[in-house]
C-alpha cells in the first residue's frame, strides 16, 4: 500500500516508469475482473487497456487516501457499463481453454471435479446455460452478479466501486438474481432442459403455475 | 411459509432468513431449487486469467500514442489560439485578395446615399466591389455593390433599423461624400471548422500535396505555424460548401495516416445579433468598426476554416 502510495505521488509528479510500475503491480486484477466483465479475452484486453489510459488521465484527481486498486475497478466497471455492446464478443466458449499462470488447461479441468463423461457433459451444458443467461442480462445486472458471486466482493466494496449506497447495491442485486433466474428458466425452456431433477413428475417444472423456481 | 416465498428468497436474498431455511429443511422440492440456486452460482464462477505477455507494454504504447497526441493537440489549439488572438480568423480572410461575396443569407444590405466615389481604394467598401467569383451554390448573389447602386437598396431595410437611414457615416476619414447606412438582416450563421492530425513520411512533401488540394477546393492558406522541423501547421479558409468536399478529398488522398479529425462549428448567431443591436444605438464614431465586425462575422459564416497538423512519423 505504502508502495503503491509512492509510486502514484512519483507517477503524478510525471514519472512514467512508476505508472509503468503501476501497471505491472494491478494488471492481472484488472485483467481478470475485465474478462468476467466481458467474458472474452479481446474486449477484457481492449477494456483493461482503457481502463489504465483512463486512470492514467485522472492521475491529477485521484485522491491519495483512496484505493487504486477500487479506483482501477470502478473505471473498468464504468466503462463495462458505458460501453456499447460490441456484437459477437459477448459469448465464452465452455471449449476455450483456461488461462492460468502455469500455461492453458482445457476447461472441463480447469473446472474441477472429476466427473462421469455423463455428468461432465451435463454439468458443461449446464454452466453454458447459465453464462448464456448471464450475458443475455443487461450490462448493470451482469456487472454487479459478477462483482458480488464472482469476484465475491462485499457489498461496501461493490458499493464503492459503483459509486452508490450499500443499500443500493442489495436491491440491484436481488434484481439481478431474480433476472438471472428467469433468463435461466427461459433458456433451459428453450433448450428443452430439466433444470431439476425429475422436475417434470414433482410439478417443479420452470414455468409452471403453480409450482415454479419462485417467480 | 410457502413455497412461491422461500424460493424467491433462495434466488433473491444473500442469506436465507430462518423462516425460510426451516420451510426449505422440511421441503424436498425447494430443497431442489436451493441446490439448484447454488449449482447455478458454481457456474457462475469464471477464473480470472492473468493479464496476457506484453500487456503492460502495450497499455505504454497507448499512454505514449496519449501523450504524443497531447502535444498534437496542444500546438493545434495553439495554432487556433494564434489566430484567433491576431484578429480571429476572418481577420485573415479579410486580408486575402480573392474572398468571396458572403451567401445571399448571410447578405449585408448596404445603402449609401449619394455617388459613391471610387477614391477610397483603402477602405474596406472598396474591396467588396465587383466580385465575379462568386460560388454557384450561393444563389442569387444580390450585395448591392456600394458603386453601382447609389440611392434606396432593393432589399428594404427592416423597420427597426430604418431610422438610422440616411444617416451621415462618421469616422471612415474617406471624405464626406461616402456616408453609409449598414443594414445587416438576421439569420442563422454559424462559423464551422475542421481540425485534422496527420502523420506523414515527409512534411515538405505533404504540405504540398494540401496545398494544391485546397487550391483545387478553392481554399486559401492564411496562416502556417512551423513549430519545429518535423510538424507544420497549416490553416485554410474554405468556401463554406467546399469545407467537407476538401477534408474528404485530404483523408481520401493518403497524404499520411490520420491521427484525429474533428469537427466544430460555432454558432455566431447571437453574437451578430447582439452587435446589430448595438449598432442601432451607437455613436456615429462606432459604426463603422461595428459594422466592420458584423460583416467580418458574417462573412467567416460564409467560410469553412479547415485546420491541418502535419507532423512527421518518427
Amino acid at each position: 500500500m505504502a508502495e503503491t502510495r509512492h509510486l502514484l505521488e512519483q507517477a503524478r509528479a510525471g514519472c512514467h516508469q512508476a505508472f509503468e510500475e503501476l501497471v505491472l503491480a494491478y494488471q492481472d486484477r484488472v485483467y481478470g475482473l475485465c474478462y468476467r466483465l466481458t467474458g472474452n479475452h479481446d474486449d477484457a484486453e481492449d477494456l483493461a487497456q482503457e481502463v489504465f489510459v483512463r486512470a492514467y488521465r485522472g492521475l491529477r484527481n485521484f485522491r491519495a487516501e483512496a484505493d487504486f486498486g477500487t479506483y482501477l475497478h470502478r473505471i473498468a466497471v464504468n466503462l463495462f457499463l458505458n460501453h456499447r455492446r460490441k456484437a459477437n464478443h459477448n459469448t465464452l466458449s465452455l471449449d476455450d481453454p483456461v488461462s492460468v499462470p502455469e500455461g492453458e488447461l482445457p476447461r472441463q479441468v480447469a473446472d474441477g471435479n472429476h466427473l462421469h463423461p455423463e455428468e461432465e457433459t451435463e454439468k458443461k451444458e449446464f454452466i453454458r446455460l447459465v453464462r448464456r443467461a448471464l450475458n443475455s442480462l443487461s450490462r448493470e445486472h451482469r456487472a454487479i452478479l459478477v462483482l458480488r458471486e464472482v469476484e465475491e466482493m462485499s457489498y461496501e466494496e461493490i458499493a464503492a466501486v459503483l459509486g452508490v449506497a450499500p443499500g443500493t447495491v442489495k436491491s440491484r442485486l436481488n434484481r439481478a438474481r431474480a433476472a438471472l433466474q428467469k433468463a435461466l428458466v427461459k433458456m433451459a425452456r428453450e433448450a428443452g432442459l430439466e433444470l431439476l431433477p425429475g422436475e417434470g413428475k414433482v410439478s417443479v417444472l420452470p414455468g409452471s403455475k403453480e409450482v415454479n423456481l419462485g417467480e | 411459509m410457502y413455497c412461491q416465498e422461500a424460493r424467491r428468497l433462495i434466488w433473491e436474498s444473500e442469506e436465507l432468513p430462518e423462516e425460510a431455511r426451516e420451510h426449505v429443511a422440511n421441503c424436498p422440492s425447494c430443497q431442489q431449487v436451493y441446490c439448484l440456486w447454488q449449482r447455478t452460482r458454481r457456474a457462475l464462477f469464471l477464473p480470472a486469467p492473468p493479464a496476457p505477455p506484453g500487456f503492460k507494454d502495450r497499455v505504454v504504447d497507448r499512454l505514449r500514442g496519449e501523450r504524443r497526441s497531447r502535444g498534437w493537440r496542444w500546438l493545434a489549439l495553439a495554432a487556433a489560439g494564434l489566430l484567433l488572438l491576431s484578429g480571429s480568423a476572418w481577420a485573415f480572410f479579410k486580408k486575402s485578395e480573392h474572398f468571396l461575396p458572403p451567401p445571399t443569407q448571410a447578405r449585408v444590405v448596404a445603402e449609401r446615399e449619394g455617388t459613391p466615389t471610387s477614391q477610397a481604394p483603402a477602405t474596406p467598401p472598396a474591396k467588396q466591389e465587383s466580385k465575379p467569383e462568386a460560388p454557384p451554390d450561393k444563389g442569387t448573389q444580390q450585395r448591392q455593390g456600394e458603386a453601382e447602386k447609389p440611392g434606396k437598396s432593393a432589399v428594404p431595410a427592416p423597420p427597426s433599423l430604418s431610422s438610422n437611414q440616411g444617416e451621415p457615416r462618421a469616422g471612415k476619414g474617406v471624405g464626406a461624400t461616402e456616408s453609409t447606412n449598414r443594414v445587416f438582416l438576421s439569420h442563422s450563421q454559424t462559423v464551422r471548422s475542421t481540425l485534422l492530425r496527420l502523420q506523414v513520411a515527409d512534411v515538405i512533401v505533404a504540405q504540398g500535396k494540401v496545398e494544391t488540394l485546397a487550391r483545387q477546393f478553392g481554399g486559401q492558406k492564411v496562416n502556417q505555424v512551423k513549430p519545429f522541423e518535423q510538424m507544420v501547421v497549416l490553416q485554410f479558409l474554405l468556401p463554406d460548401s467546399e469545407g467537407e468536399a476538401f477534408v474528404n478529398a485530404l483523408l481520401r488522398a493518403g497524404v499520411g495516416s490520420l491521427q484525429s479529425w474533428e469537427n466544430s462549428s460555432r454558432d455566431v448567431t447571437q453574437e451578430l445579433a447582439n452587435l446589430k443591436v448595438q449598432l442601432v444605438s451607437a455613436s456615429p464614431a462606432e459604426r463603422p468598426a461595428l459594422e466592420q465586425q458584423i460583416k467580418d462575422l458574417e462573412e467567416a459564416a460564409a467560410k469553412y476554416t479547415v485546420t491541418v497538423c502535419l507532423m512527421q512519423e518518427t
